[in-house]
């Protein structure tokens, strides 16, 4: 077992080290910068080159960061080391774990389609795959981008049309770099929350091109009513912006705003259907590109995918942090 | 069909109910009449027989996609919507289908139902092919008859009448025969016909306001009509020329609802309409055993309540007599007049009854060609016909208020919630300054149950609550019983939120649940029927009173408790009456 699941992450015991470890420990290798994948409070950090300025941000200027090249590998205590781009967001990384001819690799989260602010996802050769499986349902199957970026537009031009603010609602980092980035060329009167601001420069030193965009905030919001597109991680600042609730219209980018069944819906708002996870096919294309012969899945309820790759014939087993306890009894 | 799914997906994103009827309108205006005709014919919740279940289905889709039934309800748990589960398991397509609704339904719907298995399955896979993927789910719900897309019916009346120029009842009413969707019959439906319309036309009916201090403030007794305040569907006879209808509250026809109510209306004569509620029949056999399962729609469907007893319309004030508006009359001029109607009413009634039942009936009592035979005597020959089932609504003589409130003490049974107060020389209130009449109800029960639940405010404000749900035991599960946003002390509600906010159990969209734990006492009025309920009953008109910190989860009311209390009455609202 080159990779042990801990309460605290995933652990290797050769080379001493966590993966996205969930609390702080001496030496930390990090995915992607996502807040629950990178945690404050190790000593060490080792990070793709792209990932390191967004770890940086988010963690503190004065983390010990060691960043690698994607492909280029280190030796941690005799444990051969490489990241690999995992096309979840900028800087997002496998991580590829050699030792004693036997390798394994961490998704960490992915996503197969066509993403332009990072590098695509590869799929690394391996023994053993540890993937993660968000959206392992056979239910989950992306629209192309281009066909959600043309649906935003529509709606963006209804809104405007009926003179409502179009609110977009989206993680700050990764996904509303990447709806800037597919409206770059359509961009006027583009208002982005100032948590998104902060990581464009980020993007930007990676050659990525953004449209023109303003800081959000109640002036902004209030002089372009009823045209602007809004950007914001959270509602609420929306709320203490605008005055009359009718006067905008929010909507989610996600995966999961492909269930439009009433009784989901109910709980859940409406949007657009844009992952940075892969869906049902890419999750299967890349577990079996990497040739693994053992699939070990995490992130996510992966009861159904872990039977559907055991008909396959592939030895798949369910990591879970509930039952991490257990399986650290066991080694 | 791409418009239908424009529609769907612009009523899925509208925020509010003005820009959902808009998007309805533009739909309907437009699409060629045949596909309105159609579109129309699936919200108005109508079935096309296609003998396709959700079996072969979901042949179809593990032989498309190699995913095993195992599968597919496995994902299906996910969602709870088989259509949409099956749709979203073929790989996503984008492209529209440029055949119109009716096309594809004359081609790829219409024709299942002759079809053997294997001519099914080639049609729906080839149907599948020209769908994209959020067509495929309306497809899917088409052919298994499930199609709920959020759109309440009378939204779509409503679209429809302003399309027309023409009231939504006119709309409701014409759609509540049984038509067959084509171009015709929608270009008919949304056609004004001034003199037929005029015949079904309604008023607005009062609602009672509730009188919240003593009724001493309101003068003399004698200056007063008391009558009980009835549970049932509050209702609305028209009864003009050819036409007599009947409306819910909101303008919609209870015509399906109450056939016979109808047909015997025939016998008022034209010119006639009447206010009043209908009482719906006892619930005779409320089986306690199978709490808290959830009864199958079935149970409450109106047939199998009319198999037992048949609905009451009970009178309560007229409105249109001779074919005069008589609203401006004093409520005494229009009782005198209505008590006279039901009078006559009954003699016709009481004459056709017993000329049914000799075998001797006279043409002249039946004044329309409406009325059917065939159903008057069907209902003689079960021997079910009910004393009296249009009739005045009972006057509460007292000769004191404080006789008045001995009656309201001792009086109400399950059937009334409190009563109405009415001014005898008053007309019949329709603008704001007109003397309304007064609901008068009954102290409040108090009860202890126990906090299982609530709901957060708006998405965003995380920090509010909006509404608390309490539950009552049963077995190990404490099924909510009760909701209600209002909480009496403010401290109370502080601490409540509090608790609630650090104590979440689990969340499920905009619902906090809880550990059953914190105790309230509730005021209510009523245990009535929630037959869609998981407790199967509610508490009406909840509030909380007071943290109830001194007792323990062994001092609430469980859910036994409250059902042996529970008048066993059918306790209707409209979206119940609509069940059918
Ligand atoms: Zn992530
Ligand atoms: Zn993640």
């Amino acid at each position: 077992m080159l990779i042990l699941s801990r309460p605290d992450g995933l652990y290797c015991q050769k080379g001493d080290f966590y993966i996205d470890p969930s609390r702080g420990v001496d030496r930390a290798v990090i995915t992607h910068a996502h807040a629950d994948h990178a945690r404050r409070g190790s000593k060490h950090y080792l990070s793709s080159t792209a990932s390191a300025p967004l770890l940086k941000r988010r963690l503190g200027r004065k983390i010990s960061i060691q960043s690698l090249e994607y492909g280029v590998s280190v030796n941690i205590q005799g444990v051969k080391v490489s990241l690999h781009p995992a096309g979840h967001i900028l800087g997002s990384s496998q991580v590829r774990l050699e030792y004693g001819g036997e390798i394994w690799v961490v998704s960490g989260d992915y996503k197969t389609c066509k993403d332009t602010t990072c590098t695509p996802f590869e799929p690394v050769a391996c023994h053993t795959f540890i993937s993660e499986c968000t959206f392992g349902l056979p239910i989950f199957r992306w629209p192309s981008p281009e066909h959600e970026w043309q649906r935003i537009l529509q709606w963006w031009q209804d809104n405007r049309d009926t003179d409502r603010t179009s609110v977009l609602k989206v993680y700050s980092l990764g996904k509303a770099q990447r709806v800037l980035q597919a409206l770059k060329d359509v961009g006027s009167e583009i208002l982005v929350h100032p948590s998104i601001m902060d990581l464009v420069p980020a993007y930007e030193t990676q050659g990525i091109v953004f449209p023109p965009m303003q800081i959000a905030d109640a002036k902004s919001v209030r002089k372009s009513k009823g045209k602007a597109l809004v950007l914001t991680p959270t509602c609420n600042s929306m709320e203490a912006w605008m005055d009359e609730p009718e006067s905008w219209q929010m909507m989610e980018i996600s995966g999961w705003m492909q269930v439009r069944s009433p009784r989901r819906k109910r709980h859940l708002s409406c949007g657009f259907i844009v992952s940075d996870h892969a869906d049902w096919d890419g999750l299967n294309q890349s577990i079996h590109a990497t040739g693994a012969s053992q699939v070990l899945l995490t992130h996510g309820d992966g009861i159904l995918l872990m039977n559907w790759l055991k008909r396959k014939g592939l030895e798949t087993r369910i990591l879970k942090p509930d039952n991490t306890k257990k399986e650290l009894g066991k080694n | 069909m791409q418009h239908l799914q424009k529609l769907v997906d612009q009523i899925d994103l509208a925020p509010n109910a003005s820009i959902k009827l808009d998007a309805l309108k533009s739909y309907f205006q437009s699409v060629p009449p045949e596909d309105a005709a159609w579109a129309l014919f699936f919200l108005e919740e109508r079935k096309l027989c296609t003998k396709v279940g959700t079996r072969l289905l979901k042949e179809l889709i593990t032989s498309e996609t190699g995913l095993p039934a195992e599968m597919i309800d496995g994902s299906n748990a996910k969602i709870h919507d088989l259509p949409e589960t099956l749709a979203l398991m073929l790989p996503w397509n984008g492209r529209s289908c440029e055949l119109s609704l009716s096309t594809l339904i004359i081609q790829f719907v219409e024709p299942l139902a002759g079809f053997a298995a294997q001519a099914k399955r080639e049609t729906i896979r080839c149907a599948w092919k020209t769908l994209s993927t959020p067509e495929r789910i309306l497809f899917n719900k088409l052919l298994v008859g499930k199609f709920q897309i959020g759109i309440a019916r009378e939204m779509v009346h409503k679209a429809l009448g302003e399309i027309g120029g023409i009231s939504p009842g006119v709309i409701s009413h014409r759609l509540a025969s049984n038509w067959p969707p084509d171009a015709g019959t929608f270009q008919r439906l949304i056609q004004a016909d001034p003199e037929n319309d005029l015949a079904i036309e309604t008023y607005p009916l009062h609602e009672a306001m509730n009188l919240e201090g003593r009724p001493e403030t309101l003068g003399k007794i004698e200056n007063w009509v008391t009558e009980w305040a009835l549970r049932g569907v509050r209702a609305q006879l028209t009864r003009r020329k050819d036409a007599i209808a009947l409306w819910s509250k909101k303008g919609i026809t209870l015509k399906n609802n109450f056939p016979e109510l109808l047909n015997l209306s025939q016998l008022l004569p034209t010119g006639t309409v009447m206010d009043g509620v209908i009482l719906l029949p006892l619930k005779r056999h409320r089986d306690i055993a199978n709490l808290p399962k959830k009864p199958s729609q079935k149970n409450a469907s109106p047939s199998e309540i009319h198999a037992h007893e048949t609905p009451v319309f009970v009178v309560h004030d007229l409105l249109e007599y001779q074919g005069n508006d008589i609203r401006q009359c004093s409520f005494t001029q229009r009782r005198t007049l209505l008590e006279q109607l039901i009078q006559d009413w009954k003699q016709q009634w009481l004459i056709c009854r017993s000329n049914l039942s000799t075998g001797n009936v006279n043409p002249d009592c039946m004044q329309q060609e409406m009325f059917s035979m065939s159903e008057i005597i069907g209902m003689e020959s079960t021997g079910q016909v009910p004393m009296e089932p249009v009739r005045a609504s009972h006057q509460i003589s007292a000769d004191s208020w404080q006789g008045l409130r001995q009656c309201l003490l001792n009086g109400p049974d399950d059937r009334t919630r409190g009563m109405i107060l009415k001014q005898k020389n008053a007309s019949y209130p329709v603008q704001e300054h007109d003397t309304p009449w007064w609901q008068w109800k009954p102290a409040p029960n108090t009860v202890h149950l126990v906090l299982v639940s609530a709901l957060r405010n708006t998405p965003g404000h995380m920090e509010s609550l909006s509404e608390y749900h309490f539950g009552a035991l049963s077995g190990q599960e404490w099924p909510c019983v009760a909701k209600t946003s209002i909480v009496v002390r403010e401290e109370d509600r502080r601490e409540m939120d509090k608790w609630i906010l650090s104590n979440t159990l689990r969340k499920q969209g905009p619902l906090r649940h809880v550990q059953p734990q914190m105790i309230f006492e509730l005021t209510f009025d009523q245990v009535v029927d929630a037959p869609r309920s998981h407790s199967q009953i509610k508490l009406t008109n909840a509030r909380v009173i007071r943290h109830a910190i001194e007792l323990n989860l062994e001092n609430t009311v469980s859910l036994g408790q409250l059902l042996s209390k529970s008048p066993s009455i059918f306790d209707s609202t409209e979206a119940d009456v609509r069940l059918d």
